[in-house]
């Protein structure tokens, strides 16, 4: 995936995320499309380009965010630096193994998320556990399906093309 | 004489053999004319579409003038100068419950102004760009606005909890707070103006030990549904009586 395609796909995943995916809810959760995008790259491509990439899509969440400015740079930038380690243990390139890793790392993530926004930084009782993990993981998973084949598609045509 | 037997004989074979002509012979024509026929079809489809969308674009006109059309009641009945906004976006993570709005510094728009829609108090502004705002939706869990019980004045602190639902705490505990009860803004936290309405108790818990009693409240706007907003540009005085038309009490 050469960069103009890269940055075509993550503007479009940005208009996409705020302006659609916001407003569709499963569970009571939106899917979140720019992380699950991370996990793609992360685990199809290297480290570098997966971390690249969840830099990037942490950076524009952040600009579109009322959060604290820079957390998602973080965790998306972590996301895409850790995923593409899985490449030397399992099988990476089937579907069903990408989605099992991104099932696992929105759980991580967000639990992560939980711990840092939440429970130390406004610490406020109601809020312990207010999302379920469980449900964002299921809602990125079951919404990657598509995306990852696409994605796929697009990388296989261009593979094909050269 | 003669004829009116043969004439009452033949009569309905005739119209059964004209019906059989009749339709042999549409049949043979729309044979004939079918390339044109097929164009026809295709052209009215064409129309049937087309007027489907039109009629869709005006339902949606008709829509967005009845949403403005209140809007625009809701605002000459308030005391305050407002600006309309409409909504362009929402917060894209799940740990926040924000939207982006299109005005800007540009319109007189700045931090902390409150937003409200036809039904209620809806949040406040926290960041402003020159064309756009990103506004705290009151159910975010950052959100904390000093809440008032209108039917027994008591006073407490309304925090955002995610989706619909607010927690109104540190309620007295003699409170006589019950479900319906209806929340108003108190004015206390000296963002909100006093009387706005914020939503309906729905279920009211007390602690054990503790010092308080805190109440389970629906806000008053459905968040999901939100396509345009009011900011409050300039807060000159808010109304006090009790009785609540399209969000305010007026």
């Amino acid at each position: 995936m050469d960069k103009i395609l890269f940055f075509i796909i993550l503007i479009c995943s940005v208009i996409l995320q705020i302006c659609i995916f916001d407003h569709v809810r499963l569970l009571g959760i939106h899917y979140e499309l720019l992380f699950s995008l991370t996990v793609f790259i992360g685990i199809k491509y290297d480290w570098k380009k997966g971390y690249l990439c969840g830099l990037w899509c942490g950076l524009l969440n952040d600009v579109f965010s009322i959060g604290p400015f820079g957390f998602s740079v973080l965790t998306y930038g972590f996301t895409g630096l850790s995923v593409s380690s899985f490449q030397t243990v399992i099988f990476t390139q089937q579907l069903g193994t990408r989605l099992f890793i991104l099932f696992i790392m929105s759980i991580l993530i967000s639990f992560f998320s939980f711990m840092i926004l939440d429970l130390f930084y406004y610490s406020e009782k109601q809020v312990l556990f207010k999302l379920d993990l469980l449900s964002v993981a299921i809602v990125n998973t079951v919404f990657s399906i598509p995306l990852y084949r696409f994605l796929d598609n697009i990388s296989y045509e261009k593979r094909r093309y050269h | 004489m003669i004829k009116r037997p043969f004439i009452r004989f033949f009569s309905p074979v005739l119209s059964y053999v004209s019906l059989f002509v009749q339709e042999v012979e549409e049949t043979f024509s729309a044979l004939i004319h079918f390339y044109s026929l097929k164009k026809e079809n295709k052209r009215l489809e064409n129309t049937i579409a087309e007027l489907k969308r039109q009629l869709m674009e005006n339902q949606e006109i008709r829509l967005e003038n009845i949403r403005l059309h209140g809007l625009f009641h809701f605002k000459s009945k308030l005391n305050f100068s407002v600006t309309a906004a409409r909504i362009v976006g929402q917060d894209p993570s799940n740990w926040y419950n924000g939207i982006i709005v299109d005005k800007g510094n540009r319109h007189g728009i700045e931090p902390d102004q409150v937003v409200l829609s036809l039904n209620g108090v809806v949040g406040k502004v926290m960041e402003v760009y020159k064309n756009n705002a990103k506004i705290m939706l009151l159910s975010d869990k950052n959100s904390q606005i000093g809440g008032l019980v209108l039917r027994t004045r008591d006073i407490g602190v309304l925090q955002g909890k995610g989706g619909q639902t607010c927690v109104l705490d540190y309620l007295p505990r003699a409170s006589d707070v019950k479900p319906t009860d209806m929340i108003i803004s108190s004015g206390l936290d000296n963002r909100f103006p006093k009387g706005l309405l914020l939503g309906e108790v729905t279920a009211v818990y007390s602690e054990k030990s503790g010092l308080y009693k805190y109440a389970e409240v629906k806000s008053s706007v459905e968040f999901d549904k939100l396509e345009e907003v009011l900011i409050i540009i300039n807060k000159n005085k808010a109304s006090g009586t009790r009785k609540f038309e399209h969000g305010v009490a007026s």
